[in-house]
């Protein structure tokens, strides 16, 4: 046990190092099937029978969803939206900013893309309103977040396939954290608006004149807005399921940028091309994790993790607040998706014995995962909304800690300690 | 001689360009054809989901080939932050690269004459199933020679950096 903790150490040293994840991944489980005098033979079948996933197939359709939609000009689309309907509050472009983020979501499943893809919208004008960069930067990158829990999200389809937990009902697991850290941060935002008078809010126009933008807007973005509608619809009225609700958006997406004239064909060709680099970066990683995970069951480091926890203290309270500090660090040094295919396997037998329930599980290590993102070394939300806005991650880094102390940690807290947070959806929804 | 070289790489690239895309949009065909189908006229076939899933192996596979030759592996920051050491931290990286997808094709090639010899075939459709399971031979094959190329280039841009031209 002692061995294979220690080329596990040595896979996430080199992850750290700068070794290319597929290759740390790779390296690490040949040298626990050397090191632990195992047959190799098992590997590519492991990775064959674990692709062959008709699950799996739903994380390139909604990344080509959201790359169609970004190419067909919907996603500003959205943005536009949102501005009309709160665009005119103090502080209302920071909440165009989170609203926009979790809409966007709804449709693309990732927090990277949806940083990218708000944040190439919103920054220019956040800035013309007398936001500072910094501040609009870090509200961007903490409100990608959102991308993976309002449902589709990618991290809880493989946390379903990983720990046969329907994806419908993760889903919606993550739902309400979702909806309480879009509250969370619009308070933290019009507390940070409210002190700073250089911020401007949009001009004031009469009800009336209000109401006419709003259905303009409404107007404009309603071929965008009928997504989340359709995906969520489809997979929760029983018509698709999640994958098919993910091909259903890419038709959808497709339809509406050929019909409106937008999506050119070289554009709907990079799409086609980035989605299938995109799956192809992120689910090869994949196939050596599941390597990994076959060592680990054959070795019972599950297991083995759940008993030594137990035997520290079998305070359940204590337990899960140190099960999320381990989150938190696995969250720091890795990505969300790596952090979700090693810690799923190895921690679900562990929330078992503590009698918390998969949904709540998969609640807590979205949020979890999803705060990783905004804590360096490695935090993907940071890194990609400094490429979108042209500054370095330390300078926008301390405009994040209230987001991720006020918003994100508060949220995992009562997710962790309040269950029907997480299961109540699902179940008013799904049944029991 | 570089003109014979240029032209197989270039056919070699729009191949794997024209592959990527072309089943990521058969993959969606397949699937959007399956749920009208199930919609429609109540009938469903699993040979459809089999195919759409065996096409999805080979647009990762294929992904990941692409990614490789335009080196853009997902990978964190690095704890290197001079030129030098950046550069010889990326040799290093680059041969355990080759040499890890060397030790992937072995097993590859392995388990796809072992599909071969054995004459498995798909549950639903029938097919051999050597058709998928050649994917990780070939695509690792494809992925060892661009971690070639890569560290030939690199091996390059280390020599012009001592030699001031970098």
């Amino acid at each position: 046990m002692i061995l294979l903790i220690t080329l596990i150490a040595l896979t996430i040293l080199m992850i750290m190092a700068g070794f290319p994840l597929f290759v740390s991944f790779g390296l690490g489980g040949f040298a626990m099937m050397f090191f632990l005098e195992m047959d190799p033979g098992f590997a590519i079948p492991a990775i064959f029978s674990n692709l062959n996933s008709f699950v799996l197939m739903a994380i390139p359709f909604f990344i080509f969803a959201g790359g169609l939609m970004t190419a067909s000009g919907l996603s500003s689309k959205i943005v536009e939206f949102a501005n009309s309907i709160v665009g005119r509050f103090k502080g209302g472009l920071g909440v165009v900013t989170i609203i926009s983020s979790a809409m966007f979501g709804a449709i693309s499943g990732s927090s990277a893309s949806a940083v990218a893809t708000i944040g190439m919208t919103i920054l220019p004008q956040m800035e013309k309103y007398g936001y500072s960069r910094q501040y609009a930067t870090a509200l961007v990158a903490c409100s990608g977040l959102l991308g993976q829990l309002i449902p589709p999200s990618i991290p809880m389809i493989l946390f379903g396939m990983l720990t046969n937990t329907s994806v419908a009902a993760c889903f919606l697991a993550a739902a309400i954290p979702g909806l309480l850290i879009i509250i969370a941060y619009c308070i933290i935002n019009y507390l940070y608006c409210r002190k700073r008078p250089e911020i401007q809010i949009l001009e004031h126009a009469s009800g009336i004149a209000q109401i006419n933008e709003i259905a303009i807007a409404t107007k404009k973005s309603g071929l965008a807005l009928v997504m989340p509608f359709l995906v969520l619809g489809g997979i929760y009225g029983g018509v698709f399921t999640p994958t098919e609700a993910g091909c259903v958006a890419v038709v959808y997406a497709f339809s509406v940028g050929a019909l409106t004239g937008k999506l050119t064909k070289n554009a709907f060709m990079q799409a086609a091309e980035e989605t299938a680099s995109i799956e192809g970066a992120i689910v090869f990683i994949m196939a050596f994790i599941f390597v990994m995970g076959r060592i680990f069951t054959y070795e019972r480091l599950p297991d083995a993790i759940a008993n030594s926890m137990l035997s520290i203290t079998d305070n359940k309270i204590i337990l899960l607040l140190l099960i999320n500090f381990f989150m938190i660090l696995m969250g720091m040094l890795m990505d969300d998706i790596s952090s979700m295919l090693l810690a799923a396997p190895l921690l679900f037998p562990l929330f078992m014995k503590l009698g918390v329930s998969p949904l709540q599980m998969a609640a807590i290590l979205a949020v979890n995962q999803g705060s990783g993102q905004m804590t360096p070394p490695v935090a993907t939300n940071l890194f990609t909304a400094a490429r979108v806005s042209g500054i370095p991650v330390s300078s926008f880094v301390k405009d994040c800690i209230p987001f991720l102390i006020f918003g994100s940690l508060p949220v995992l807290l009562l997710v962790t300690f309040v269950p029907e947070l997480s299961t109540w959806l699902p179940e008013l929804i799904l049944g029991k | 001689m570089k003109l014979l070289l240029i032209s197989p790489k270039s056919a070699l690239h729009a191949v794997e360009d024209w592959t990527r895309v072309a089943s990521i949009i058969s993959m969606t065909i397949i699937v959007f054809v399956q749920i009208l189908a199930r919609i429609l006229f109540e009938w469903s076939s699993p040979a459809l989901e089999e195919s759409a899933r065996f096409i999805m192996i080979w647009s990762i596979f294929i992904g990941a080939v692409v990614t490789t030759r335009e080196d853009s592996h997902i990978k964190m920051g690095g704890i290197f932050k001079t030129r030098k050491a950046i550069l010889w931290f990326e040799l290093i990286s680059k041969i355990v690269c080759l040499v890890f997808m060397c030790i992937f094709v072995t097993w590859a090639y392995d388990f796809m004459i072992y599909s071969f010899q054995k004459r498995m075939s798909s549950i639903v459709l029938g097919v051999p199933l050597i058709v998928v399971h050649c994917c990780f031979f070939i695509t690792g094959s494809l992925m060892a020679i661009h971690f070639l190329a890569h560290l030939v280039n690199h091996i390059g841009r280390i020599s012009a950096f001592y030699k001031g031209d970098f």
